[in-house]
This record gives C-alpha cells, sequence and structure tokens, in this order.
C-alpha cells in the first residue's frame, strides 16, 4: 500500500491535505514535495487528515514536524486531525503535541482557524 | 534463547525499494501467525527505521550488499534479527531525541530509534566477523501501555 494524497483549500491559504495510505522512508518524499509546492504558493496554514493513514514511521513524522517548522517560521500553524490510534501512539512517543495542533474532526479544526483569523486566538507557539 | 521456529527469513539488497517487498513479507507473515495489529505495527516500523539507517548510513561504496531479515517464534516473544556488512554502528547508543529543546530546535535524528526502543521488549547489539547483529525482541501480546 502506498501513499495517496487528497488535497482541499478550504480558504486562500488554508490547506486540509488528507494523507491516505502509508506515511514511511519511500513515501515521504512524496509528501516533502507536496507540501514545499504548497509553502511556495502562499500556504498559511496545513492540516493533515489523518482518519485513513494506516501507518506512519521517523519518515512520516519528520515530513510532518518538517511541515510545522516551515509553516512556523513564516507565521503559519500545522496541525493533524483523526488520528488512528496506532498513528497517535506514535506522535505520541515522539512527544509531538505539546506543539503541534490535534483535532478530533475537520470541523473542529475549521473552527479554530475561524476563531483565529477573527483574531480571537493566537496559535500556539 | 530457545528458538521454535523462523517465521520470517528475507534476504534484501540495500535499495530502498526493497522495503515494499519487506512490507508484503511481513504482512503475509503476519497474518500466517495471527500476529495482533500492535506487534505487527511495532516489526515492520523496527525493520523500516533499521533497514533505512543501514542503507542511508552504511555503505560509503556503490557495490550491492545483502542485509539479512530474520523473524522467530520465542513462545510468547518474536525475535527480530537484522545482519548486515555495513560499517559498525550501534543503534542502543545512538543519540535520543533531544525532548527537552523546542521542537523548533530539535534535531530529529535517533527518532526512529527512539520509537523502536519504545515499542519493543529489549535491543541487543553485537558486532561480529564485520557484521552488524541487531537483536529486537517483542511481546507477542504486548503487555497494556504505561508509557503515556
Amino acid at each position: 500500500m502506498s501513499l495517496q494524497i487528497k488535497q482541499t483549500e478550504k480558504r486562500p491559504g488554508f490547506f486540509i491535505l488528507s494523507v491516505i495510505g502509508r506515511l514511511d522512508t519511500v513515501t515521504a518524499p512524496q509528501l516533502d514535495q507536496k507540501i514545499n509546492y504548497l509553502l511556495e504558493n502562499e500556504a498559511k496554514s496545513i492540516s493533515f487528515e489523518m482518519s485513513q493513514l494506516d501507518y506512519v514511521s521517523s519518515a512520516g513524522l519528520r515530513a510532518v514536524l518538517g511541515t510545522y517548522k516551515k509553516l512556523k517560521g513564516k507565521g503559519g500553524v500545522c496541525s493533524v486531525i483523526n488520528l488512528q490510534p496506532q498513528v497517535k501512539k506514535i506522535f505520541d512517543i515522539a512527544n509531538a503535541f505539546p506543539t503541534l495542533e490535534i483535532f478530533a474532526s475537520e470541523a473542529e479544526a475549521d473552527d479554530y482557524f475561524d476563531r483565529m483569523q477573527k483574531g480571537e486566538l493566537d496559535p500556539k507557539l | 534463547m530457545n528458538i521454535e521456529h523462523i517465521m520470517l527469513r528475507l534476504t534484501i539488497a540495500n535499495r530502498l525499494d526493497a522495503l515494499a517487498d519487506v512490507n508484503a513479507a511481513i504482512e503475509t507473515c503476519s497474518a500466517q501467525n495471527e500476529w495482533v495489529m500492535e506487534v505487527e505495527y511495532a516489526l515492520t516500523l523496527a525493520i523500516e527505521e533499521l533497514v533505512t539507517n543501514i542503507i542511508k548510513y552504511g555503505y560509503d561504496d556503490e557495490s550491492e550488499h545483502w542485509i539479512l531479515i530474520q523473524i522467530d517464534d520465542l513462545g510468547t516473544e518474536i525475535l527480530l534479527l537484522i545482519e548486515d556488512d555495513g560499517h559498525e554502528f550501534d543503534p542502543i547508543k545512538g543519540p535520543p531525541p533531544a525532548f527537552d529543546l523546542a521542537l523548533k530546535d530539535r534535531p530529529i535524528g535517533g527518532l526512529g530509534l527512539h520509537l523502536i526502543k519504545e515499542l519493543s521488549k529489549s535491543m541487543e547489539y553485537t558486532r561480529e566477523n564485520g557484521s552488524n547483529k541487531v537483536k529486537v525482541l517483542f511481546y507477542k501480546i504486548p503487555p497494556p501501555t504505561t508509557k503515556e
């Protein structure tokens, strides 16, 4: 099983990427390429929707955490949505959540970005 | 260590695209031996992380090398053995990830090995006759996680 990426632009610059399948050493470069393209095109926020992501390894974590770093450098935000338990466990072990936003659903993420755009809250630093 | 039987023995070339074959073999092995999902995940991840390290950092030359992957049934435990003829490297002594640093300052190297240590029971490294041998032991039925 390989990796499939579906992209939705919720509002200008706010992207949801559904990552489907496996995010590992072999497939992570595919995601990196996509992220770099979005960053060149003024992405302000990237949310990874992971309900259909079955497997992540350190290479996949690096791609997600790398996105966080790149976005933060530009004042943007990065979040993860709807992780399967086995994938969440890997993010937990890597201690990724004190910094990375995590949401239970797209609606929750959407609400957060809505409030953020209105200046009602600051993204985590 | 009493090896009851070998569940999988596979030799792959030092190319990342060989990982697809490895994953397919583990899936089959998991189904045949009725592993619980956590065990299949932990073994898949351990192999990917260790083999990737070997392929990326183990060799300076351009020639083809072979990496042995073996999985043994020890009754209540599963033993993974990975053997390669690359540079001497002890993954157990690899640097732990720097959790005390802010995420933005954190060097990400070492993360894969940290994941293996957390998902396995124990890990052992030996250097014999110019080969690295890494043994990772897993519970067949993982105990309830206490590392929350």
